[in-house]
């Protein structure tokens, strides 16, 4: 963590606001450039300092503009050096009432191609590039948005112009983004291949229109087909496993297991193939198994036979390591031996008026097996159209661990004056029945800030009455709170100190290893605002 | 066969006419088999004028053997012995034969309930429409119309008992329609000779050959005879000629043909029930149709449970002189053939700036700029016509405007697509891309209607969020790839075309097991739910199924004749259906006829999407010869509209004569049409020089989050209804929450908003507008006003126009104002909200 300062101190009172921000331009460089960048947010004519949490990112705050009626305007010099991690990096604005909330700044490798900034100044603004570009070549471009509220569109136009008016702009290509999907970014990326070489315009503009000073945006052109574009939605937890796209390694049980107390013993996990349905006989394969396998075609399903000999708690888990929803929707069911269905990672429920049936597939199902007997595992795409080399499938079968799942903390940031008391509430997931008390933890408080466990009122929801069998597919969710204090004559703080927040699960008395639940940034601010 | 090949034909002036200059006889051959056997002939005479008449009743017939057949008054042959008959027609000095093959005279037809029986309940009416064959029936007798489900009639007349439409069950007790005991007393003879009471009045007489057939059936025992199967299973109902012109009180047979699901045919003449629309145009006596007053009308035949109909024209005199205008390309030929017929000359030629304006409003929906329309007018290539065709489709415009047709026809727009933009973007680009590559209209077709994952045509698939209704969604389908209305059918069988019930769900179980795969609303995967695996159904007791209204049976995906879908479970049944779909007769001609009425502001069959026996085509062999065409192009929309806007027929002037005045459905000049409300907001625009500004909200209001790239327009807007724009409401922009119909009539609004609407006022008096820019110029009143006339008329004014307007300027104190008024003038005349 690297923290920068300056002392920069307003010297008219503001109202005591907490420091929103809410862009920056541009929203991030190459690796080793130092730049000048506008912050805009709210609340920021006290800015001290930018805070990076990272190393190898410093700003310095220059200047703070206020503009009446509209947002702040932080100008700061920012600083990536070359051993900075490239990506996303979260920024905040440090002032005399608190930290700011976060937002990202980005570091881009050094490589070739074009870098552009831009924003979209107004309503229904396009901005517009000019490139030249050769015979069959072929160009990427990608555009990154640097606000929350911004979904870039890229369209290349020609000034081909047509019989109406010589001057016309012809479209050549359009991306909004490689595919819109929940949980993937909606940056805009565009692959083309030009057949002749000429001059062409790049546009970037608001998907529907929208414009503004927070409308930021980096263009990124690249004279060759740059990695492809992921297709995986970001995991925002430090911890998910009801997410496809989890890498499950072979130590995944270990991962699990260890949130699970000290009695949660790991296991060795093999690997099998499935047989294409009706092309083979069914191979059989022994639990805890991950089984490997690829949809090649259209239409085709994958099976694989199991056998226990006693009733079993077990759970199924499926990781589609390249090709994943929408494109690749993995169903996986579960036959007993007279071949009907006993449990799917299709959750199926009622709409609220019982007319539709829902379904959703997941990537996790914890299900009881009753009797003993050969199971057999069928595992396809949802759709009968798809297939290809990249539609591969992992799924586990194990026995059910209980543990603790994703944890999500309410606040990302406290700011708390002399006397004052705020909640963090913390929502954790019991997976697979696990029944052990969960002690909460804040680490490295700073100085004249205690925190005391709190009880909050339990969220009582009634089954819902077309709610299927919700328990298979998702887990049992609890809150829990700490109560953070700052005493009376707790020393206004100039940084921010960050609070570990570890949850420990407690079984049968032995307390199991800490688990990160989140790094809180909190504040003692002066004791009258600033 | 050759004598079905579709012919025109007219009756020559009688009387004082010269003789024909040849005859033939329909059918030229034929075969006919089985006991009883018989032929009803046609005799036409062709005239020096191309028109043909009737000679059947003045014909006298020669056999080539009267011990095989014999003839009958009125030209039915009827067979005796097995061989080869030759007939000789003799009529107006002229002679013709026909060659008729008897087989297998000793065999008797077997009894069978739907055509000797069912035959007889349509020949008397007591199936139809207005009768027994309403959705419930009447009088608590209920027939399927026409006779089409005759499993189910025996039941009503056998059984009895009262219809439900809900339920299978049968209502009330059943009182059986026949007496076993006494023949004589069964309802269905005492009711139809009016022996008792009868709402529908006496059908036949005590003793005559119906009532005979009827009581020896029940005599008989009231069989059903053998089940329907290819030999005895009527396919097709075709009626010879499909357009007849005569004159006043003149008459002509049709020729009623039955094609069994074999191959084999039949004359059905005798049993078929013929019916006039409009009896002040013609009357019908059995098949005979006889003139009334001019106009046109079609003759509805039924038998067999099925419908089939021809066109009816009744013709003034003979033209003095009838001038034949040249043919560009097989259009002509069938549009003009039929304006002869009907004696109805066709217009000249458009003028060039005519056909200017009109191609590229048609082509782009974009008007041609005063410099293009300066060129183009004082060009003398005599192809440049063609080649401005050619230009016009290889434009962007093209592309925009072709786009928002289909994103009409498709219903891309975020409300009609599940309430996602980024949906309706989807398949907006799916649409553009199709049409910007000229992909094929079959494979737009399977594309959209097999469409499964999460791609553009998709997101058809999910109306509000939701999977829409299998029947819903398959009546859309039908209504935009095959141009019929099934929806009747949903509930009933429909009550006036051969779309049953079954038909209806047999089809809508193709679109059962599509559902959604997804939870949060954003994310929805289209698949197809295999019936025979759970996927969670069990949990919340669900299931995929879907069952018959009515019968409660479980649906299984049946094409119209009643194919059930093999295959297996898992695979998507709607692969099967598009592939069945495109190949069908429907699909071509459905699209080659919607394509048509964006020319001509009407379908061949009109409206486009009503295809039915009761709502024939005007040109019938001219919809054939388009479909076909166009199959045989491979469904290439650029090569259908090539063909259409290169005809003649596209080409006249609008300027209607006196012969064709009253003309709206023959092609004989051009009709003017509505611009639709983006393509006259985008003229304004272009005009005035003042592009329209289109925000997600109401202008100026915090609801107005995102606006359109400046110069954004109308045609070019992706989600239409998110944009906000008074104009086109008022204009009728439809909202595409059902398949648009825009009707083009002006409205109260409209005129209001002329007065006063800021498209018209506020462009009139933009800074940046063209006028302002030649006001300040310093351009002279003739030069504004030639300007403004090649930009809104595309052509320059006339002399008088000129006149009249420099008069007006000049009465005026306030020049500017004076020209304003006239740009606004130009603007809300016809003849620039029109195409023309």
């Amino acid at each position: 963590m690297l923290i920068l300062s300056q002392g920069f101190h307003a010297a008219v009172p503001e109202p005591a606001k907490e420091p929103e921000i809410t862009s920056i331009y541009p929203i991030g460089a190459q690796l080793g450039r130092t730049y000048a960048a506008e912050i805009r947010g709210r609340g920021l004519k006290l800015a001290r300092s930018i805070w990076f949490r990272e190393a190898g990112l410093r700003a310095r705050v220059l200047k703070v503009e206020s503009i009446a009626g509209s947002n702040d305007i932080l100008h700061a010099e920012v600083t990536v050096e070359e051993s900075a991690p490239v990506g996303r990096r979260p920024l905040r604005v440090v002032t005399g009432n608190g930290v700011s909330n976060e937002i990202e700044v980005h570091v881009f490798p050094v490589g070739p191609g074009l870098w552009m900034e831009g924003k979209i100044e107004k309503r229904g603004g396009v901005n517009r590039y000019p490139i030249d570009v050769e015979s069959r070549q072929t160009l990427c471009f990608e555009v990154t948005s640097g606000f929350r509220g911004f979904d870039p569109s890229i369209t290349i136009v020609e000034k081909t112009g047509s019989w109406f008016d010589p001057e016309r702009m012809n479209r050549v290509a359009f991306n909004d983004e490689p595919l819109y999907f929940p949980g993937l970014s909606q940056d805009a990326r565009l692959v083309h291949r030009f057949e002749k070489a000429g001059r062409y315009w790049v546009q970037i503009s608001a998907f529907m229109g929208q414009g503004g000073p927070d409308y930021v945006y980096n263009l990124r052109i690249t004279p060759s087909v740059a990695a492809a574009p992921s297709l995986h939605p970001r995991l925002n937890g430090s911890w998910e496993e009801r997410q496809f796209t989890r890498a499950m390694g072979l130590d995944w049980l270990d991962r699990v297991a260890s949130r699970g107390g000290p009695e949660a013993a790991p296991r060795r996990v093999e690997t099998f193939r499935a047989a294409v349905e009706g092309s083979a006989p069914i191979p059989t394969m022994t639990p805890p198994g991950i089984v490997e396998g690829r949809i090649g075609k259209p239409g085709e399903a994958h099976a694989i036979q199991f056998k226990i000999d006693k009733a079993q708690d077990l759970a199924i888990e499926i990781e589609t390591p390249e090709a994943t929803m929408p494109r690749f929707n993995p169903v996986v069911r579960l036959m007993e031996p007279g071949g009907t269905e006993i449990v799917t990672n299709v959750y199926t429920k009622l709409n609220n008026n019982g007319l539709y049936m829902m379904k959703m597939i997941q990537a996790k199902t914890a299900f009881s097996l009753g009797a003993p007997g050969v199971y057999t595992l069928q595992i396809r795409d949802i759709t009968t159209d798809r297939g290809g080399e990249d539609f591969r499938y992992r799924v586990l079968v194990r026995p059910q661990i209980p543990h603790i799942g994703k944890m999500i903390c309410s606040t990302d940031r406290l700011n708390l004056r002399p006397g004052e008391t705020r909640t963090i509430t913390v929502t954790l997931d019991r997976e697979e029945e696990f029944g052990g008390v969960v002690a909460l933890v804040a680490e490295e408080l700073p100085p004249g800030v205690t925190a005391i466990a709190a009880m909050e009122k339990p969220v009582e929801r009634p089954p819902l009455p077309n709610g299927g069998k919700l328990e298979r597919y998702t887990p049992k969710p609890q809150t829990a709170s700490l109560l953070l204090m700052a005493s009376p004559d707790a020393v206004p703080m100039k940084m921010p100190a960050v609070v570990r927040l570890v949850a420990r699960p407690v079984v049968k008395g032995q307390l199991g290893g800490p688990i990160r639940v989140a790094d809180i940034p909190v504040m003692v601010l002066a004791r009258r605002p600033l | 066969m050759k004598w079905m090949l579709p012919i025109f034909l007219t009756v020559a002036a009688f009387g004082a006419d010269p003789p024909p200059v040849s005859i033939r006889v329909e059918p030229k051959e034929a075969s006919l088999r089985g006991s009883g056997a018989s032929q009803q002939l046609l005799v036409i005479g062709t005239y020096a004028d191309g028109g043909e008449r009737d000679l059947t009743g003045e014909t006298v017939w020669k056999l080539s053997d009267p011990v095989l057949a014999a003839m009958e008054p009125g030209g039915r042959l009827v067979a005796r012995t097995n061989g080869a008959v030759i007939a000789t027609a003799a009529a107006a000095g002229r002679t013709a034969v026909a060659t008729l093959h008897i087989q297998a005279v000793e065999a008797v037809r077997e009894f069978q309930f739907s055509r000797d029986i069912g035959g007889i309940l349509t020949q008397k009416g007591c199936n139809g429409s207005g009768c027994h064959g309403t959705v419930k029936g009447r009088g608590g007798f209920k027939l399927s119309p026409g006779g089409r489900t005759p499993k189910d009639d025996y039941e009503w007349i056998v059984k009895g008992g009262g219809y439900q439409v809900l339920t299978a069950e049968v209502k009330g007790p059943r009182t059986p329609r026949i007496d076993g005991k006494e023949p004589p007393k069964s309802l269905i003879l005492q009711k139809a000779t009016g022996s008792i009471a009868h709402g529908g009045g006496r059908r036949f007489a005590i003793g005559s050959a119906e009532y005979q057939a009827i009581l020896q059936w029940v005599a008989a025992g009231a069989p059903y005879g053998p089940e329907e199967g290819r030999e005895n299973r009527v396919t097709a109902l075709e009626v010879f000629p499909r357009v007849v012109t005569l004159e006043r009180n003149q008459e002509h047979r049709l020729l009623i043909t039955a094609r069994f699901a074999d191959g084999r045919t039949e004359d059905f003449s005798g049993q078929a029930l013929c019916a006039v629309n409009d009896q002040s145009v013609a009357t019908v006596s059995g098949c005979t149709v006889k003139a009334g007053r001019l106009g046109e009308t079609s003759v509805l035949v039924r038998a067999a449970g099925l419908a089939a109909s021809a066109t009816v024209g009744v013709i003034g005199p003979p033209l003095a002189a009838y001038s034949d205008p040249p043919r560009s390309n097989f259009i002509d030929g069938f549009v003009f053939d039929k304006l002869r017929r009907l004696r109805i000359p066709p217009s000249s030629l458009s003028s060039d700036q005519e056909f200017l304006r009109r191609i590229c409003l048609d082509l782009t929906g974009t008007l041609p700029p005063p410099e293009r329309t300066r060129q183009f007018l004082a060009s003398d290539d005599p192809a440049k016509r063609g080649n401005l065709i050619e230009t016009l489709m290889s434009t962007p415009e093209f592309v925009d405007y072709w786009t928002y047709r289909f994103d009409d026809l498709f219903r891309v727009g975020v409300f009609p697509n599940g309430i996602n933009v980024k949906w309706s973007q989807m398949y907006a680009e799916w649409v553009r891309d199709s049409i910007a590559s000229n992909k094929p209209y079959d494979q737009m077709a399977r594309e959209r209607i097999a469409a499964q994952g999460y791609d553009g045509p998709t997101r058809h698939y999910l109306p509000y969020d939701v999977i829409g209704p299998a029947g819903e969604t398959m009546a859309e389908e039908m209504r935009v790839f095959f141009g019929r209305r099934l929806d009747c059918a949903q509930c009933h069988n429909h009550p006036y075309e051969a779309w049953s019930q079954d038909q209806f769900w047999g089809l809508a179980a193709f679109f059962g097991r599509v559902s959604k795969m997804g939870d949060t609303g954003a994310e929805y995967v289209v698949f197809d739910h295999p019936t025979n695996e759970a996927m969670g159904n069990g949990d919340v007791n669900g299931s995929i199924k879907l069952f018959h209204p009515r019968t409660k049976a479980e649906l299984k995906p049946a094409l119209l004749d009643g194919t059930v879908l093999q295959g297996s479970d898992r695979e998507n049944p709607r692969k099967a259906l598009a592939d069945w779909m495109v190949k069908h007769p429907y699909f071509a001609e459905a699209a080659v006829n919607r394509m048509w009425s964006n020319f001509f502001g009407r379908g061949l069959v009109d409206p486009v999407d009503d295809f039915r026996s009761t709502n024939p085509s005007t040109h019938p062999e001219l919809l054939d010869r388009l479909a076909a065409d166009f199959r045989e192009h491979g469904h290439d929309l650029r090569h259908l509209i090539r063909t259409i806007v290169s005809s003649r027929t596209y080409q006249l002037t609008g300027r209607p004569l006196e012969g064709n005045r009253d003309d709206r459905t023959n092609y004989s000049h051009a009709m003017p049409r509505a611009l639709d409300a983006e393509v006259i907001l985008d003229a304004i625009g272009t005009v005035t020089g003042v592009p329209e500004t289109f925000t997600t909200g109401v202008a100026d209001t915090p609801k107005a989050t995102g606006q359109a790239p400046a110069g954004t327009r109308a045609i070019a807007l992706r989600q239409p209804d998110l944009f906000y724009s008074r104009f086109l409401d008022i204009y009728g922009r439809p909202n595409r929450l059902t398949l648009p119909e825009r009707s083009g009539k002006a409205n109260l609004n409209e005129a209001l908003h002329m007065l006063a609407g800021a498209a018209y006022q506020d462009k009139l008096a933009a800074p940046e507008g063209i006028l302002r820019r030649l006001w300040n110029e310093g351009r002279t009143n003739d030069e504004v006003i030639e300007q403004f006339y090649l930009a809104a008329y595309s052509r320059f004014p006339e002399m008088a126009e000129s006149k009249a307007i420099r008069d007006l300027i000049a009465s005026n104190g306030n020049r500017e104002e004076a020209l304003r008024d006239f740009v606004w003038a130009l603007l809300c005349s016809r003849e620039f909200s029109e195409n023309h």
